[in-house]
């Protein structure tokens, strides 16, 4: 095993290695008829645009390239491709097969002259494999995400994954004599209310008497979310009046020596 | 009271559609020009989209916006013509009752920064959150550069008698390091390769190129660093005002239903 595989463009008979492998590493998001719909549905699909790494009989990674035409500005628009899905199987990652595959398709591709590739990707993982391997830059910023939470299901499975851990004894004494009921009132979103005790941790969705209300909006939970292991988003949103925290110093002061279960809790997927 | 109604799509929506998309978003770069086989196959045939999930908003039998919804929680596409806030809620109340029936945990919006579409959006209770990031990079530097300048023709046949030669160091893998751009006689032209005739000789690095090119960089500044060499040097002048003539300067979009 290791660097004895070897790159090709797809045939027909990949296709369903190449959807099993996308499917397994993707899973959140490729599911079902996904991989049909993205690649071999698609008006503007090219089977030489996807290119896969064998060894022996089997599909070890694939990448996908698409064509398309995308508007540069107001006046300009170019023949292009988009890097879409690279996936390669867990036992030969970190050996050099997604470079790989990138290189295979940038020499097959040669001939195209294409003006325009583009991707989209997560920027440590852009800084690390494709800003080297494709010489990337990030495209000019223009788009915002926007979100609302509808319920706090997401939570509740964490809430769940939590409690497992109680029960394997992960925190030890940890949660000892704490009894907290936290509020969080986010805007736009049905209240959350995390009851926290020694046996674990309970959520549900009813307005009770809480100890400590939170109040809050989506923006900022994600702005906290996204600086987790610093205090300063916190800081910094209490300080502007977009965290607020309401309830008596006792329970203030009890929710503060119990935050790592709220950490625990919410530094999950909660959207 | 509200003026405009809302209705799910229907056979025949697809050209009113593909329209108001492209007119909306006219001064945008960073999408795909939509077509009807286009929108048909990223928004229609998405695996979580269904007809019911997909809004028109009308006023007056006139389409002034509608909105993509998927079963994943994603608002695929959503496009409301300007100033037309009574649109924006209502196909935003239509879609969050839908995927409340669905049963997600989220909806999920991209609409570009600064649109009209954001106030109505925090006033049905979103919030903004870090976004995915759209990177670029090109397999022909050649190719793109030839775009760029036949858009600009008439502004550089009246700026330039020159003919630049441009040679890339720290090029990706497969991609082609000198081009040449001919802006002379009335004829503005970018070839593959290095002209031996060049009036101006520049040597740059890939990554810098390109980031001066999209407007996340300054030319100058290349300059001034060290990283960007021009012969002779009286002509850093001649080119950094080309460059400044090629660069990107439009607000960039990109719709979630471009991105998978």
């Amino acid at each position: 095993m290791g660097e004895s595989f070897v790159c090709r463009t797809l045939r027909e008979d990949d296709k369903e290695a190449v959807r099993g492998l996308v499917e397994s590493s993707f899973s959140i998001f490729l599911s079902g008829r996904f991989w049909d719909w993205k690649y071999p549905e698609n008006p503007s699909f090219d089977q030489s645009l996807v290119a896969v790494a064998e060894e022996g009989e089997k599909i070890v990674g694939c990448n996908h390239w698409l064509l398309r035409r995308l508007k540069l500005s107001d006046s300009v628009v170019v023949n292009g491709v988009l890097g879409a899905d690279i996936a390669v199987s867990p036992e030969y990652r970190k050996k050099g097969v997604g470079r790989a595959l990138m290189q295979f398709l940038r020499s097959q591709q040669a001939k195209r002259k294409l003006g325009l590739i583009y991707m989209f990707a997560n920027p440590e993982l852009r800084k690390r494999f494709h800003t080297p391997v494709g010489g990337y830059i990030p495209a000019p910023c223009g788009t915002a995400l926007y979100t609302k939470i509808l319920n706090w299901n997401k939570v509740k499975r964490n809430v769940a994954a939590f409690n497992e851990k109680v029960k394997l004894g992960e925190f030890g004494s940890r949660l000892g004599k704490v009894d907290l009921t936290v509020v969080f009132r986010v805007r736009g979103a049905p209240p959350l209310c995390l009851h926290v005790d020694g046996k674990g941790v309970e959520a549900d969705a009813s307005e009770v008497r809480a100890g400590v209300t939170v109040t809050s909006d989506v923006a900022t939970l994600s702005e906290i979310k996204g600086q987790e292991g610093t205090r300063w988003g916190m800081i910094g949103a209490l300080l502007t009046g977009r965290l607020k925290f309401r309830g008596s110093l006792r329970k203030m002061f009890a929710l503060y020596r119990n935050m790592w279960v709220f950490r625990e809790i919410l530094s999950g997927k909660i959207t | 009271m509200c003026a405009c109604s809302v209705r799910t799509f229907r056979d025949g929506d697809e050209e009113g559609i593909v329209g108001l998309f492209n007119e909306v978003y006219r001064e945008y770069g960073g999408f795909v020009p939509r077509t009807v086989e286009y929108w048909r196959w990223c928004c229609l045939k998405r695996p979580d989209v269904e007809r019911d999930g997909v809004f028109l908003a009308f006023d007056g039998g006139r389409l002034r916006g509608y909105l993509v919804a998927g079963s994943s929680g994603n608002v695929w596409e959503f496009c409301v013509a300007d100033g037309e806030r009574e649109a924006v809620g209502a196909l935003l109340g239509e879609a969050v009752r839908y995927l409340e029936g669905v049963g997600v945990s989220s909806v999920n919006v991209n609409v570009p920064n600064g649109a009209c579409v954001v106030e109505g959006l925090r006033e049905a209770g979103f919030g903004e959150v870090p976004a995915e990031r759209m990177f670029v990079s090109t397999l022909s530097p050649w190719m793109l550069v030839s775009a760029l300048v036949a858009s600009k023709r008439a502004e550089l046949l009246g700026r330039f008698d020159d003919e630049f030669a441009v040679r890339l160091h720290d090029v990706p893998y497969g991609v082609g390091k000198e081009f040449s751009v001919r802006v002379r006689c009335g004829t503005v032209e970018a070839v593959e390769g290095f002209s031996a005739g060049a009036s101006v000789v520049v040597e740059m690095g890939f990554v810098d190129l390109l980031s001066v090119l999209f407007g996340v960089s300054g030319a100058r500044r290349l300059l001034f660093a060290g990283k960007m060499r021009v012969k002779p040097f009286r002509k850093s002048g001649a080119f950094l005002r080309f460059l400044s003539a090629l660069r990107l300067k439009g607000a960039w979009f990109f719709p979630l239903s471009d991105f998978g």
